[in-house]
């Protein structure tokens, strides 16, 4: 681990888009069947439910990728933040160690 | 959704409002997303070995979701186009519709008026006056009518402007839609609709096979693959009934194809692989190979195993405990195998006899069991076959066929044929078949006639 750089910021930021946009795709068959009754439309109503329905297989495939992805962010900035509490609670117990002596 | 004429129009500007909003603020949180995942993937200043790791996701998730962008900013704008023109819509039909309802009722009062003035003028007889009074009611009471029906209709293309509006607008807004779907690659074909279908069906079918409930299922199917295989055992030593004939051996191999195909099943879902191969080129060939019989043997122990048990425990019981007791308690144990095996010679030995629709695997099995005795006559376990000229020589030998089979020494394949060997000099012990099984064995028919009993 000689190069450690991270923005931990970024990636809560990121993490967070990519679960409101998994959230997304995952309610987007409700979300537009509320949408296409509100059209009072007949044509306009089948274009929007097509607009969740006719990829249906690939965006299950991409919320598969963004959700592993996403999770993935997660548990990295999890992980370094733990990490980095911990190290600080060393710093301090050694400080506080060397103090005393 | 047709629009009742001269009613409310239907549709929600208010509800669509929202939604466009919406669309639009996902088209933005996946252009922020990508560029975020962008620079993920650039590593220009975020260095780490698990960020090195999750660039190179970043970077796919990126490629797909930016073509879905293209689908939310689309219908959002197209929905925002629409939103404001419906509610235009909606308000002047709403007016329109108003204003027809009143007209309406006017129009039935003017209409009453009418009539009542036409009466009027049939009734006044001689009486200039009142003639000329009439008519001039009448006339009247026509031009009131006359200016409300004008006011219907034009009320009446008001409304229909104010559909039509609406129409041409949600036209307008589904194209926009279709154009933008239809232009980002993201359309499911066929292919990719039966994939998932597949996918789905796969799924289902492993969460099945993994479940608790296939388990039992598979159970029992165990247990009644071994309690037929026992029947089959007891009948196959009865004279004078034809095991073939009953069509148990069918039954009993598909049964046993049947099991070995489920576990074979169970052990793919649980991803058993080694074992799954190995129970599949044994299912394989059970199924299209005509070889139930390699099924039926490779199940031998599992088929013996409560039979054995139950023998042993018979013969430590007292019930058989005699002089022979032990020899007899290892008999029970190898001859169970052995006498699936023996199910496998006496279907061999009557194939011939058999007519059409005689299954393969019926055919396969003697042949079999021919290969497996040929095997031995040549080999270090001759002395099986030598027992077979001497029936009651056998016991002798069988322990030291238990001493060798559960040493571990013979294969699956060998195994089987002890079995079938044994198991045949099984059956000449109980006096049957003698010149069948001289033949499956090669051997000069009936060469030991009286031979055993001297």
């Amino acid at each position: 681990m000689s190069d450690l750089l991270l923005d931990l910021g970024e990636l809560q930021q990121l993490s967070a888009e990519l679960a409101a946009i998994a959230r997304d795709f995952s309610g987007s068959d409700a979300l537009s069947g509320t949408v296409a009754e509100a059209t009072g439309h007949d044509r306009l109503s089948g274009r929007v439910n097509e607009f969740a329905s006719n990829w249906a297989v690939h965006r299950t495939q991409m919320l598969h990728d963004i959700e592993t992805l996403q999770q993935y962010l997660q548990d990295l900035t999890d992980g370094f933040t733990k990490l980095d509490g911990q190290l600080a609670q060393a710093l301090q117990s050694d400080g506080s160690a060397a103090a005393a002596s | 959704m047709a629009d009742a004429e001269y009613g409310l129009l239907a549709g929600e500007p208010d509800v669509i409002d929202s939604h466009a909003t919406h669309f639009s603020e996902m088209a933005d949180k996946i252009d922020a997303a990508v560029r975020a995942l962008r620079k993920l993937q650039s590593l220009d200043h975020m260095r780490g070995q698990a960020i090195r790791k999750l660039s190179s996701t970043a970077g796919k998730v990126a490629d797909d979701i930016i073509r879905a962008k293209g689908r939310y900013t689309a219908t959002g704008a197209a929905l925002a186009g629409y939103s404001p023109r419906l509610r235009q819509a909606k308000t002047d039909a709403q007016r329109a519709s108003a204003q027809l309802d009143e007209l309406n009722g006017q129009l039935g009062t003017a209409r009453r008026s009418q009539t009542d003035a036409a009466d009027a003028v049939l009734t006044a007889g001689d009486d200039p006056t009142a003639t000329q009074q009439a008519q001039r009611q009448k006339a009247a009471a026509d031009a009131h009518l006359a200016g409300l029906s004008s006011d219907v209709a034009t009320w009446q293309k008001l409304w229909h402007d104010a559909a039509q509006s609406k129409n041409d607008a949600g036209d307008a807004a589904a194209d926009q839609v279709h154009d933008a779907d239809s232009s980002d690659s993201l359309t499911d074909g066929w292919k990719d609709k039966i994939a998932a279908a597949w996918h789905s069906v796969t799924t289902h079918v492993t969460a099945f096979l993994k479940s608790d409930l296939f388990d039992h299922l598979l159970s029992a199917l165990d247990i009644a693959t071994q309690v037929l295989g026992v029947i089959a055992l007891v009948i196959a030593f009865i004279p004078g009934i034809d095991l073939a004939d009953l069509g148990i051996g069918p039954v009993l191999a598909g049964l046993t194809a049947l099991d070995t195909a489920g576990h074979l099943a169970q052990d793919a879902a649980r991803g058993d692989g080694k074992k799954a191969v190995f129970d599949g080129v044994v299912g394989a060939i059970s199924i299209f190979g005509g070889g139930a019989v390699k099924v039926l043997a490779k199940n031998a122990a599992r088929v013996a195993e409560p039979v054995a048990s139950a023998a042993t425990k018979a013969a430590e019981s007292g019930a058989l405990r005699s002089g022979l007791s032990d020899v007899m308690a290892d008999a029970g144990r190898f001859g169970v195998a052995s006498r699936v095996g023996t199910v496998a010679a006496k279907i061999g030995a009557r194939a011939t006899k058999l007519k059409s629709g005689v299954k393969p695997f019926v055919n396969t099995a003697g042949k079999i069991a021919e290969d497996g005795v040929d095997e031995l006559k040549g080999g270090p376990y001759s002395w099986v076959i030598e027992g077979f000229k001497d029936p009651y020589a056998i016991l002798g030998t069988t322990k030291e066929t238990m001493k060798v089979l559960n040493s571990g020494a013979l294969g699956t394949g060998k195994m089987v044929s002890l079995s079938l060997a044994q198991g045949v000099v099984s059956a000449v012990r109980l006096n049957e078949e003698r010149a069948q099984v001289a033949k499956v064995l090669g051997l000069p028919e009936d060469p030991f006639a009286r031979g055993g009993e001297e």
